[in-house]
Parts: C-alpha cells; structure tokens; sequence
C-alpha cells in the first residue's frame, strides 16, 4: 500500500508536467475553421435535377472596398459557389460571369446578427437569407434551401441552369 | 543536467516497476477472502478538489472548487456526487468574458482493488456533469474588410445558457493518516449539449472548461472519510 501512495505522490509530481501537455493535447481552437460565415450556392440542372458543371465561371461582388472584387477567377467545372455577404448592409449584389458574353446579376437580401464565438476566435456575422432575385440570362430559377448561414457550412442556395 | 534527468527518469521507472509486485499481491490476496467480507455499507468520504483553485496560478484562465461526496458500497462501488463553482475572467485580442456559476456531477466510481481490505485503491469512473449558467461579453467593433463598414462595438450581459456532458475518468486514492486520503484523477470529458443564443456562443463552461466537444480535466483532492 505504500507503494499506492507513492504511485499517488509520483502522480501529482507527473500532473505538474504531462497534465498541462495533455489539456494542450486536447481538441484545439481553430479560428479558421469558423472564417467569415458564407453562403453556399449549389447549382443544378433544371431539365436533369442532377449537379450542373458550369464550363467556367468567374464571381465578382459588386460595390466592395476596392470596388468590384473578384471571388471566383474562371473556375473550370464550378458545381458550386460560396459567396461572402456584407457586414452592415442588408444587400448584397454580385455578378456570375460565364464568359465574355454571358453573365448573370444576382440580388441577395440578407438579415445580419453579429455572433459571439469565442475569446480565440472573436465575433463574426450570421445571416438570414430574406430573399434572392436574379436576372434570366443562363439562370432559370433559384431556391433558398438553408436560410440560415453560421459557421455550419452547408447548401443555401440552389441556382438551376 | 543529463545525468540528473537520466537518474529523475530511472527513479520514475524504479517506482512504477516496485509497484507492480503490490497489486499483483492485491490479486493473490483475493483468493483468502470471502466476498461477504465487505458489508453493503462501507462509510462516506468528502473530498475538497485543489487542482481547479491551484490551476489558476500556473496561468488557466479558470478558477473553480469542487466538493465530492461518495459512498463505499461492497468497497466495490462508489456512488458520488460533486458540487462545484466555476470561474473566469478573461481578456483576449480586446474582448473581455466574465463567467462565474455553479456545476453538479453525478456518476460512480468502480474500484479495480475491491478485493483489498484498504481505503487506498485505484478507481474507474463515469460521471454525468450539467451547469446552468450567464456570462457577460464585450468586445470591440467588426470591421468588414471586403464590402468595407464597421459593425459597433458589442456588449451583452447576463446571457444565459446550460451545458450537459459526460466523463470518463481513472483515479488513485491513498490514505495518508487515519481517516485522510488524498487522490487525483484524470478525466476524459465529452460535450453532450449546449445551448446558443442568437449573439453570442458560451466560451467557458463551469465544471468542463472551454466549449469545446471535448475536454481534458484532472482532480487533486483532500478526502475524509467521516467516522460513521
């Protein structure tokens, strides 16, 4: 037994240096994994209901910091989108570009409620998607499928083409 | 220094091997005695944690205490109860978050050396923990760096929320004189739930630490084992 209690006194001495280790060991903040909440734009095929590869696609937000900023640069094979929204404002206006001649304006009217993540990773904004309107030029129709957008990533909009 | 973290290293190897022999002697001490030699009622401890309050010294941005009530049934079971104050009071990249609120755990504890007449033994241990709790939260404003804009300041107090989780946790308890014991243990927590509000996540959860899904946590406790 005396033996126990030394095991006991070699503990507390060990949970001087491996305790501390193994807390750090444990599940770790990663602000990155929370980033700017975003929504997510899937696209579908209207006639096939199955996921729409556009040829090329390039996303520029309209009415940034420096203008007109580009999000998405001529992606080949795009099936999906994850466009930020503004802070302060409850609209938000970008433009899908498919090619020189082609592009689609897209209208996103949004509610924000800045959240409160953790000490680490500070606040950042949530939103609910109040409506979308767009113009008809390759898009046929768009659904709101989650209004809500936090740091769960997940499907918000689907555009079918 | 080598040479001293080599002998420090062999000594840590020496008492972990000399142990061994001690409950291996545990093992053949069983067959000698009868399972009617424990009686269903075996006494009551109390323990005080000192971990939670010593903790905060070596830079933990929580400060907590706990009391422990457990009951010794066929030295085999340990039915225990845990009642404790979490606290914190931190500031972080200009945000500041104040906590302070109770924590109950309920669970049992299984002691691996239940044939051994002794209070001294090494325990397994299963715990289910909840704190209803508020928290104030202020910070300074958000700045949209794309769509340019600044979103004020923020401050909420009194925000109110309660967490739920589970524990798995091994542990040594030894007698030191008479009817005082000391003992540690070592915890595995897992988040079961939490509630959000719509501003603001809960960072510190009394009782299980950061709000994460999940925790390590450690005990070091003063026991007493009451007279009756």
């Amino acid at each position: 037994m005396k033996h126990l209690l030394k095991l006991l006194f070699l503990g507390v001495l060990l949970c001087g240096a491996i305790v501390p280790a193994l807390i750090a060991c444990g599940e770790t903040t990663d602000c990155s994994l929370t980033g700017r909440p975003s929504p997510r734009f899937n696209f579908v095929n209207d006639s096939t209901m199955k996921v729409k590869k556009l040829d090329s696609l390039s996303v520029i937000a309209l009415n940034t910091i420096i203008g007109d900023s580009i999000i998405l640069n001529n992606e080949k094979s795009a099936s999906s989108a994850t466009i930020p929204l503004s802070y302060t404002k409850s609209k938000t206006v970008f433009v899908f570009k498919y090619s020189k001649s082609v592009s689609d304006t897209i209208w996103v009217t949004h509610t924000n409620t800045e959240h409160f993540l953790s000490i680490e990773c500070g606040m950042t904004m949530y939103y609910k998607i109040d409506s979308v309107k767009h113009t008809f030029h390759a898009i046929d129709s768009v659904a709101i499928i989650n209004s809500g957008v936090d740091v769960n990533e997940k499907e918000n909009i689907r555009v079918f083409y | 220094m080598k040479k001293r973290i080599f002998a420090s290293f062999i000594n840590i190897v020496a008492l972990l091997v000399m142990s061994l022999p001690v409950l291996a002697q545990g093992q053949k001490q069983e067959i000698k005695l009868p399972k009617e030699v424990f009686p269903l009622y075996n006494g009551t401890f109390v323990g005080v944690d000192l971990y939670g309050l010593g903790s905060k010294a070596f830079g933990s941005n929580f400060l907590s205490s706990e009391v422990s009530v457990d009951v010794n049934l066929r030295n085999r079971f340990f039915p225990v109860l845990e009642v404790g104050y979490g606290k914190t009071d931190a500031e972080k990249n200009s945000i500041s978050y104040k906590s302070s609120a109770p924590y109950f755990r309920i669970g049992m504890n299984y002691n691996m050396m239940f044939r051994k007449k002794s209070m001294s033994h090494l325990y397994l241990g299963a715990r289910y923990g909840f704190s209803v709790l508020s928290y104030d939260v202020k910070g300074p404003a958000l700045e949209d760096d794309i769509y340019s804009g600044e979103v004020p300041s923020f401050e909420y107090t009194g925000e109110k929320t309660n967490a739920h989780w589970m524990e798995l946790l091994f542990g040594i308890r030894a007698q030191i004189h008479k009817n005082f014991l000391m003992g540690w243990s070592l915890r595995y927590k897992a988040k079961l739930s939490i509630k959000e509000n719509a501003s603001t996540t809960p960072w510190y959860i009394p009782g299980f630490g950061e709000n994460k899904s999940t925790n390590f946590g450690v005990t070091y406790s003063l026991i007493y084992k009451l007279p009756f």
